[in-house]
């Protein structure tokens, strides 16, 4: 009895594995291969996702009808991972080897956005100019592209014609134009004459106005100390040498700084509006 | 006398070496900071340095920050700390820039400065643009100021608005 609990539990495990044996998934069918590089594009999970789309290339004894379509979600999948260059590489592919692709605008356009992510912006233009020339009309977010490269490229007026009621999100983009034209500039010049006159004030002129006070008082206070020296020692006074190198230094680091703090605002609000510009490029060309 | 000065210095930094050479053992034989140099307090000192004047305010700073700053606790606000930023000012934009950038940086060199500076999460301490960017004849397209930097929450912009 013993034994053929035994024999039964034996028969049914092997048939079980023998079924599951038989019914074993075909990983490396190309399909499959497919259909796994799709998964992983939607995770995220871009590098892998292009090797897996690659190894579908190989896999397949010829290459498929679409095969555009898999050049495509390979440059996507570089893109996506910041590998601009290769991703520009795949879609110039597509452009240049698949004219009569469903996919061309698509991967035109691409070209343009991932120019722009490299901070080749005129090149950008180019490419959108060459291909799209008089048609932009009919694809505003190749128009929309260009608007930004010039702004990145600080040509208003160029991004104001291209801008019209018509363009998607035109109110953003407009206000976007505005904070571009108008953001505030501090004159160096300016900077330093304050900072000549009233010292530390020309860090206050340039938006720090804790330095402005700081270097106020220490340049003050190291003068007031000269001055005290040479007042009660004459011009030997050590105190009053000493007190009055430091001032001096401190005085003309303050006006030396000050000039510098001008343009070091100046470039800040640049480098910020110039990263909203990208972060906007981002969310709308995703 | 200046030939003497610099012999001075140099016999000190010798003798320094030893020194600091196990203070380097201890730091890198402990589980804690592992291996890792600080970055903040290594001087920029060049001997292949060819300018007098250069190599003796370096070697001079450089005395400063082994026999003086060493008997305190640290006090610098900034990561890279004002004495090798005025090392490193000397020796890239020569003396008188310099003086005048490291007088720039001490007078910014406070508590109260540090809203306008990105903090460094690992040691508390705020970061500053390089040197090159307080350099009053900067080219903006050579040396352009770090993007992450720019964005840091103390920069008061328009944009933040």
């Amino acid at each position: 009895m013993k034994y053929l609990k035994l024999i039964i539990v034996f028969t049914i495990c092997m048939t079980v594995s023998l079924e599951g044996q038989n019914s074993q998934i075909e990983y490396f069918k190309p399909e499959n291969i497919r259909r796994f590089a799709d998964y992983l594009f939607d995770e995220h999970q871009y590098i892998r996702a292009a090797a897996e789309y690659q190894r579908f290339l190989f896999a397949t004894d010829s290459f498929p009808q679409n095969v555009d379509s898999i050049f495509f979600k390979i440059a996507l999948c570089y893109r996506f991972s910041e590998n601009y260059k290769y991703s520009i590489n795949y879609f110039k592919k597509i452009a240049d080897e698949y004219k009569r692709s469903n996919l061309l605008d698509e991967a035109y356009l691409e070209i343009g956005v991932c120019y722009s992510l490299i901070d080749s912006f005129g090149a950008s233009n180019r490419i959108l100019r060459s291909y799209f020339l008089t048609r932009l009309t009919e694809n505003p977010r190749a128009k929309q592209l260009m608007t930004l490269n010039h702004m990145q490229r600080k040509e208003w007026n160029k991004a104001r014609d291209l801008l019209n009621d018509t363009s998607p999100n035109s109110s953003e983009m407009f206000s976007l134009l505005e904070k571009g034209e108008n953001f505030p500039q501090k004159n160096r010049f300016l900077s330093g004459m304050f900072s000549a006159v009233i010292p530390g004030s020309g860090k206050y002129y340039c938006n720090r106005s804790m330095d402005g006070f700081h270097s106020f008082v220490t340049t003050g206070l190291t003068t007031w100390q000269a001055y005290e020296g040479f007042k009660a020692d004459g011009i030997h006074s050590v105190k009053g040498w000493i007190f009055g190198v430091l001032g001096g230094l401190l005085y003309f680091g303050n006006i030396y700084g000050s000039v510098v703090a001008a343009d070091i605002y100046n470039e800040e609000q640049e480098t910020m509006f110039k990263l909203s510009v990208k972060k906007y490029l981002d969310e709308n060309f995703k | 006398m200046v030939n003497i000065a610099i012999c001075f210095l140099s016999l000190s930094l010798v003798a320094s070496r030893e020194v600091t050479g196990q203070l380097d053992f201890i730091s890198e034989e402990n589980p804690i900071i592992g291996g890792e140099t600080d970055e903040r307090f290594i001087s920029l000192l060049d001997f292949t340095e060819t300018s007098e004047i250069k190599l003796a305010l370096s070697g001079l700073i450089r005395f400063y920050q082994i026999y003086i700053s060493s008997q305190d606790a640290p006090s610098c606000n900034f990561t890279l700390t004002c004495s090798r930023f005025m090392t490193k000012a000397i020796q890239e934009y020569g003396a008188v820039h310099g003086f005048l950038m490291a007088s720039d940086r001490l007078q910014r060199c406070f508590g109260g400065s540090r809203k306008y500076y990105p903090r460094d999460p690992k040691t508390g301490y705020a970061i500053d643009y390089p040197v090159e960017a307080y350099y009053i004849g900067r080219s903006k397209n050579k040396f352009p100021l770090p993007e992450n930097l720019c964005s840091h929450k103390g920069t008061k912009c328009i944009l933040q608005k």
